[in-house]
């Protein structure tokens, strides 16, 4: 993934939230867009389609998420929310309303890069239509989905199908938050979205063998709160 | 009634006189008639006991004195007897029907006494004024056998119902005019007053320095409208006033209590949270203002230095606000609890990793007891809680690695115990170190003083209790005792792999 030329769309009323973005954003060849509130965002996302959303949520003329929700009606443009509402419930509201991530502020230049990059990443793989023939490498973690294999630093690992199936989803999202309704949701359905408790005793057998210290886990990270998230690196 | 009684009292003495006449002279039997007269006034009205003696009078002078069977007198002495026997009979009933009074009035008096003694008694455990106003109306209607209101100025001009007995008592548009002229003259109006005396209820007004209000109050017995009633519904309506200044006072007294206790606490938390925030605020700019004005100066190292400087306070600061919302969120009453189970493994781990970077070199022992696998907690809040105990044990005890942490389960709680081998807590302190903005020993070290407060804050909400104590081999303990509802059992049983879904896209 290139970043040069990228086109961003930034939307945050604070005058100086937005001159840092843009200081920092243009610094790394971004192609930065200010909008300043929702109406001007509104017109510049049909007008100079981006390629991602930089969205705060406190706006003067709405709320972020409603704008989350209108735009994912007609486009998968990756979403981040950059936010000063830190609760993990508005977390949790944000990325099921479709953002693709959350960065509550103050935050720093190069967490903002990496959500970036893995936002964008995402996308790319969402766009060029991932083949279940690729193998997905996270780290010493190997999935492959044609055998269904996966392999911690080659040595293969026996799962249950919804074990597989669970790890297979996160690292798909890997370095995305997903929050507990969605992967209830991917995984068991739409009627099993309230069971946390459920998917909590399946993260905790998945860690155990995949981790090498189930208690001081390295790639499936708690979001307390708000869901699970591979950790990605790369 | 009275003049039955008297009639039928004379037709027995006269025929009592008749049967043991023979024995008796006239003058006994002039004494035997004082019999009727006194039984009548002692029971009845005065007219009555006077009737009765013109018939004792009548009966005498018919059946006993010569000519007999007829009303004249032949010997004048008789005339004498008689009207002295008429005379007597008017003292005695007079006399009679006073005590009477007397005894009434004294049994009135005790009975108001009892009312007054039993109302005073009933609003002083009483709290607010519309406690007291229904207790007051309550009696009032009661006692007077009719209803009555109470309506209190409501700071705005206008007039607001306190309390009525029964609901249904209501008072017209003019009768409302009453009682504002009664609460801005301070003076009676209506039924037994100079002011509207034809109005069918009475209104006394309650005014105090602290109070404006009155008492409307209409009575329905006939008897109890008498002129001595008004003083006990002056009594009743002194009670009221009294009662309700004394409630306005104690509510006084005690939100300027709250005042200045929550002023206090307030100086202190601004203080505290002015200093702390300003420290690295003072660093920031400093080192900002350095990198702008003197970059020519500074050399590569001192350039990195100031921005070390710089992203570290900035840290700082925002986990001293994060920290000031949560206690603020704590304190405010409005954190409601999200009861989740969740494996404990999973809450160490996100904590562990959450002090990932500081944790380096750092030895954590865990120790999970096989019984408590699942704990019923609200996870965002008591990770705060385990990510806060940690730090502080990480910044308390820098040179010493062994951080220890025990979690077993016994009766229904769970016992969690972390552990460091630091310098421990000075003796005295091991409660005051969980105050807002207090700090332990090593007082040199950067914190908000909050941390602890706010382990407190979310332990007590989970109903559990947190204590701190200095170990035997050096080094403070803290406890979390915490109440678990027992396992549900889908949590295990729940047989997901069974509602596996159809291949998907996945």
């Amino acid at each position: 993934m290139n970043p040069i030329g990228t086109r961003i769309l930034l939307v945050e009323d604070e005058t100086p939230m937005r001159r840092f973005l843009r200081t920092a954003l243009s610094a790394r060849e971004f192609e930065v867009i200010e909008t300043t509130n929702i109406r001007e965002a509104r017109l510049s996302v049909t007008a100079h389609p981006p390629e991602i959303i930089l969205l705060d949520l406190g706006l003067p003329d709405g709320d972020g998420i409603a704008f989350t929700h209108e735009v994912r009606a007609w486009s998968q443009v990756p979403i981040i929310v950059l936010s000063a509402r830190g609760r993990e419930e508005d977390k949790v509201l944000a990325l099921d309303a479709g953002a693709d991530d959350y960065l509550t502020k103050p935050f720093g230049v190069n967490e903002l890069l990496a959500r970036i990059r893995v936002a964008l990443r995402h996308a790319g793989q969402l766009q060029a239509g991932m083949s279940h023939e690729t193998v997905l490498k996270i780290g010493p973690l190997h999935l492959n989905p044609e055998r269904r294999e996966v392999r911690m630093h080659d040595q293969i690992v026996a799962l249950t199908p919804i074990e597989y199936r669970l790890l297979w989803h996160l690292a798909r999202n890997a370095g995305r938050v997903l929050t507990h309704q969605q992967i209830l949701k991917t995984i068991w359905g739409p009627h099993y979205t309230h069971q946390t408790h459920t998917l909590r005793v399946f993260m905790a057998q998945l860690r155990r063998k995949i981790e090498p210290d189930p208690a001081h886990p390295q790639l499936l990270m708690t979001e307390m709160g708000v869901g699970y998230r591979m950790r990605d690196d790369g | 009634m009275g003049y039955a009684i008297g009639l039928l009292a004379v037709c027995i003495t006269t025929g009592l006189a008749h049967w043991i006449g023979s024995v008796l002279t006239p003058p006994d039997l002039v004494m035997l008639y004082l019999l009727p007269i006194m039984a009548v006034a002692y029971r009845f009205e005065r007219q009555a006991a006077l009737v009765t003696a013109a018939m004792s009078v009548a009966a005498y002078d018919y059946f006993f004195v010569y000519p007999y069977f007829t009303f004249s007198v032949a010997d004048p002495r008789q005339i004498l007897t008689c009207t002295i026997l008429f005379l007597v009979g008017m003292v005695t009933s007079d006399l009679m029907t006073r005590i009477r009074h007397q005894q009434q009035e004294a049994r009135e008096r005790q009975s108001d006494t009892e009312a007054l003694y039993n109302l005073s008694r009933e609003v002083l455990t009483s709290l607010d004024d519309e406690e007291v106003a229904q207790i007051i109306t309550r009696h009032a209607a009661t006692l007077f056998k009719g209803e009555a209101g109470i309506w209190l100025e409501d700071g705005h001009g206008g007039l607001h119902r306190l309390a009525v007995t029964p609901d249904y008592f209501q008072l017209s548009e003019q009768a409302m005019g009453m009682v504002r002229w009664c609460c801005d003259h301070g003076q009676s109006a209506g039924r037994g007053t100079d002011t509207f005396p034809d109005e069918s209820f009475t209104v006394l007004p309650l005014v105090t320095g602290r109070i404006h209000g009155a008492l409307a109050i209409r009575i329905g017995n006939r008897t109890l409208m008498k002129h001595e009633r008004s003083s006990l519904l002056s009594a009743f309506a002194r009670q009221a006033t009294l009662a309700m200044d004394r409630t306005r006072l104690g509510e006084e007294v005690r939100s300027a209590t709250i005042r200045v206790q929550s002023e206090e606490m307030r100086a202190t938390l601004l203080s505290m949270a002015s200093h702390d925030l300003r420290t690295p605020l003072a660093a920031i700019t400093g080192a900002s203002t350095a990198l702008r004005d003197e970059e020519t100066h500074l050399d590569a190292s001192q350039h990195k230095e100031l921005l070390e400087t710089i992203c570290t306070e900035a840290d700082r600061m925002e986990r001293l606000i994060t920290n000031l919302l949560d206690m603020a969120r704590l304190d405010s009453g409005l954190c409601h609890l999200n009861l989740e189970w969740i494996p404990f493994e999973e809450l160490i781990g996100s904590t562990l990793v959450r002090l990932e970077k500081r944790l380096l070199g750092r030895k954590v022992i865990i120790h999970v007891d096989e019984t408590v696998a699942m704990i019923h907690v609200d996870p965002v809040l008591f990770q705060q809680v385990l990510v806060n105990l940690l730090d502080n044990a990480l910044k308390h005890a820098p040179d010493n690695p062994e951080i220890t942490w025990n979690v077993h389960g016994s009766n229904e709680r769970v016992i969690i115990r972390i552990g460091d081998r630091g310098p421990g807590i000075l003796p005295g302190m091991e409660e005051k170190i969980f105050e807002k903005f207090v700090r332990g020993a090593g007082s040199g070290v950067p914190g908000s003083g909050l941390g602890l407060a706010i382990c407190r804050g979310v332990i007590q909400a989970h109903q559990g209790t947190i204590h701190a104590i200095n170990r035997a081999r050096g080094g403070v303990e803290f406890r979390i005792e915490l109440p678990q509802p027992p396992l549900p059992m889908d949590c295990f049983s729940f047989d997901l792999e069974a509602v596996m879904p159809e291949e998907s896209n996945l």
